[in-house]
């Protein structure tokens, strides 16, 4: 058959369908009248063309167009996206909005708490406070209760003036020390001076923070368990650990203070010293072997009992004879924050503010690691823990962070909240991924994953993340061979 | 803006495009998805038929067929023919399926086993004589037996190609998209096409 008369038939077929033009159709029919052969072969095909058009069409079976549709409604039902209310809610989530919104509601309780202050008798507020406190009363408006410890602005100039550093333990219960001054400026001599170093982390204790790092700090332990209130009149025995909102919200306002006070902390010429009555550091890193570890859980004769008084920390008894906690804590990692940002991250252990605001669960758990470490009490290690931990993420030294968490996990164990918990392999996770350590990565991201828990997102994209590394792994190590004949390559040349 | 002025105008679907309806049932108008369907599923169903040759298979391909529409029309691209699409997905199904019967079959190629090598026919005795089960029964004429098996006896991409311009009226230049080949391929399948039924049917015709 010539390539002509393959065209000709060509065009026969697109005449029999109808897709010449018209005058391409005329030009056709016309030589089809000149061409008996191709006259013929017309004709034949008009013939099968017209007994093809009595091939019946069939009907699909009726179920099948109610499945489809069935199906069709409801992936548009699922593809809907959410509510007007659905998405209020999960706006809610968001944790960028909802510390807006807890920064709103702050602010009009604070606004309400000042209007109250300047609207009632302001005398009975300044006569509750010592004469030495009076200049640094700000009118802040919180209730008398609540006020700041009176001797503490009185000890900040006495930290400063040392021109070294800035104790949080130092500042936090001058009142309740007992050392003298010319004691305190021995103890604030014997302490070394903390370097400012970039890998301030690997070498200094918790303790030398600076005030950003306090906030850190705070922030971080707000983050982990702020929801659990112990209170410190029953100390030695069984706690409850009811979640509060009153425990809450002051933690939100001592973060949010103590982020003020970083703010506005020592100029930067101003460097670290031992404040009176502050303990000397105590490292993080440095203290707490694995030995002391195991023995610490098991030398702890009861879970919550308070530790006897190391020798070297400042135990003050309380007015009922049980040791104070407190100047241990104080002396703990919070950071060489100023007493105002001290203030703001510590847990009072004055009398009057202990029955309304008892310290966090980290205190308790201290309590029974104190008595092995010494002046490291456990309560507030996990605290600096948790803070160091936290910034040396920040700081990108993740196999430092590593340590820390790890060590925060062993220590905590069982008293551990879930919360704190998700944290803390979230940071493990988050640093194993960084260190290109996937299978470590992946073994926190699985327990957390499934978890309703606010790094569940998170963890879950990065968990697909390794995924999708491992599955693309593996198909480089075994290549798919696909065999010529299986493709879907359905035309081939005639 | 125009679904919505078509809607207050109470305007049927029957003049919307393909691809503004399933754009609409992305949108969630399952309405639109259930017009789409009722334009296709006929069609659709006997292009599948006379590709894997049973009713029971066809109607499973087309439901399959439609899912994956459902499923996929997020990642519909309004620049590619929605019918085009459409058969696409149909047609890799059908495909798929022949591939399993081979297999199970023993591994012979379905090429291989229905090929007579005498000039382009290709007994579909195995698919049409061992499963013709459905259609056939439907039919009542002795005409249409007859017009079916000599579709059956065509060669695949014939058939195919038949198919797809007779029944289903798509036009050469869409087949040619469709198959991924060039339209001058598909006019000659066509017109072999045209040559082997009028052999197959030339006795009826001279029985008329």
């Amino acid at each position: 058959m010539s390539d002509s008369k393959q065209d000709m038939e060509n065009r026969l077929v697109e005449l029999l369908y109808g897709e010449l033009k018209h005058d391409e159709a005329d030009a056709l029919r016309q030589e089809l009248e000149a061409n008996a052969e191709l006259k013929e072969t017309y004709d034949d095909w008009n013939h099968v063309y017209a007994v093809m058009d009595e091939l019946p069409l069939e009907e699909p079976d009726p179920a099948v167009h109610y499945e489809i549709l069935r199906v069709a409604r409801q992936q548009a039902s699922a593809d809907k996206g959410p509510g007007l209310f659905e998405r209020f809610f999960m706006l809610l989530q968001n944790p960028a909005f909802a510390a807006l919104g807890l920064f709103i509601i702050g602010g009009a309780v604070f606004s309400i708490f000042k209007d109250g202050l300047q609207e009632g008798d302001g005398t009975v507020l300044v006569g509750e406070m010592k004469p030495s406190a009076l200049p640094a009363a700000k009118p802040s408006g919180r209730p008398a209760a609540k006020s700041k410890p009176p001797a503490l602005p009185a000890a900040k100039p006495a930290a400063r003036p040392a021109g070294k550093a800035k104790q949080v333990g130092a500042a936090a219960k001058p009142a309740l020390q007992t050392s003298s001054e010319e004691e305190t400026k021995a103890r604030a001599a014997r302490t070394p001076r903390p370097s400012r170093n970039s890998n301030r982390l690997a070498r200094s204790p918790i303790g030398e923070l600076d005030a950003p790092a306090a906030a850190l700090a705070a922030n971080a332990e707000a983050s982990l368990e702020l929801d659990t209130a112990i209170d410190e009149t029953e100390l030695g025995q069984e706690r409850s650990y009811e979640p509060t909102k009153s425990v809450r919200s002051r933690a939100k306002k001592r973060v949010r203070k103590a982020k003020k006070a970083a703010a506005r902390s020592v100029p930067a010429g101003q460097s670290n010293a031992t404040a009176p009555g502050a303990a000397p550091m105590t490292g993080i890193l440095g203290v707490k072997s694995p030995k002391q570890k195991t023995g610490t859980r098991k030398g702890s004769p009861q879970r919550f009992a308070p530790p006897p008084a190391p020798s070297a920390s400042v135990s003050i008894p309380l007015e009922d004879g049980r040791p104070e906690l407190a100047p241990s804590k104080e002396a703990s990692g919070r950071g060489n924050v100023d007493s105002e940002s001290a203030d703001g991250l510590r847990r009072s252990s004055e009398p009057s503010s202990r029955s309304s605001r008892g310290p966090s669960v980290n205190s308790a758990k201290g309590e029974a690691g104190s008595a092995v470490l010494g002046r490291t009490d456990r309560g507030r290690s996990l605290a600096a823990l948790a803070a160091s931990g936290t910034q040396a993420v920040a700081g990108g030294q993740y196999r430092q962070a590593i340590t820390i968490w790890k060590q925060y996990l062993d220590d905590g164990g069982k008293k551990l909240s879930s919360a704190q918990k998700q944290y803390a392999y979230f940071q493990l996770a988050t640093c194993h991924h960084s260190l290109g350590q996937f299978s470590a990565a992946r073994r926190y991201l699985i327990r957390l994953s499934g978890k309703n828990s606010p790094y569940a997102t998170r963890a879950q994209d990065m968990l697909d993340m390794i995924n999708k590394k491992r599955r693309a792994s593996r198909k480089s190590r075994t290549p798919r061979i696909r065999s010529k004949k299986g493709s879907k390559s359905y035309d081939s040349k005639r | 803006m125009l679904s919505f002025i078509l809607m207050v105008l109470g305007d049927s679907f029957d003049q919307v495009s393909d691809e503004t309806l399933i754009e609409r049932y992305r949108d969630g108008d399952v309405d639109a998805f259930e017009t789409l369907l009722k334009r296709y599923e006929r069609k659709l169903f006997n292009y599948i038929l006379r590709y894997v040759g049973t009713r029971e298979r066809a109607n499973d391909l087309l439901q399959e067929t439609f899912l994956k529409v459902v499923k996929n029309a997020d990642r519909y691209d309004r620049r590619a023919k929605f019918k085009t699409w459409l058969y696409t997905i149909a047609r890799n199904l059908c495909i798929d399926q022949l591939r399993k019967d081979r297999v199970r079959s023993g591994g012979v190629s379905f090429e291989q086993s229905s090929s007579r090598g005498d000039g382009g026919f290709a007994a579909k005795d195995r698919i049409a004589g061992s499963h013709d089960d459905g259609y056939k029964a439907v039919s009542s004429s002795q005409l249409q037996e007859r017009l079916i098996a000599a579709l059956e006896r065509l060669n695949d991409k014939q058939r195919e190609v038949f198919v797809l311009r007779h029944v289903d009226q798509m036009r050469f230049r869409e087949i040619a998209e469709l198959l991924g080949t060039s339209e001058n391929t598909i006019k000659s399948r066509m017109r072999y096409a045209f040559e082997n039924l009028r052999e197959l049917l030339a006795d009826y015709a001279s029985e008329q």
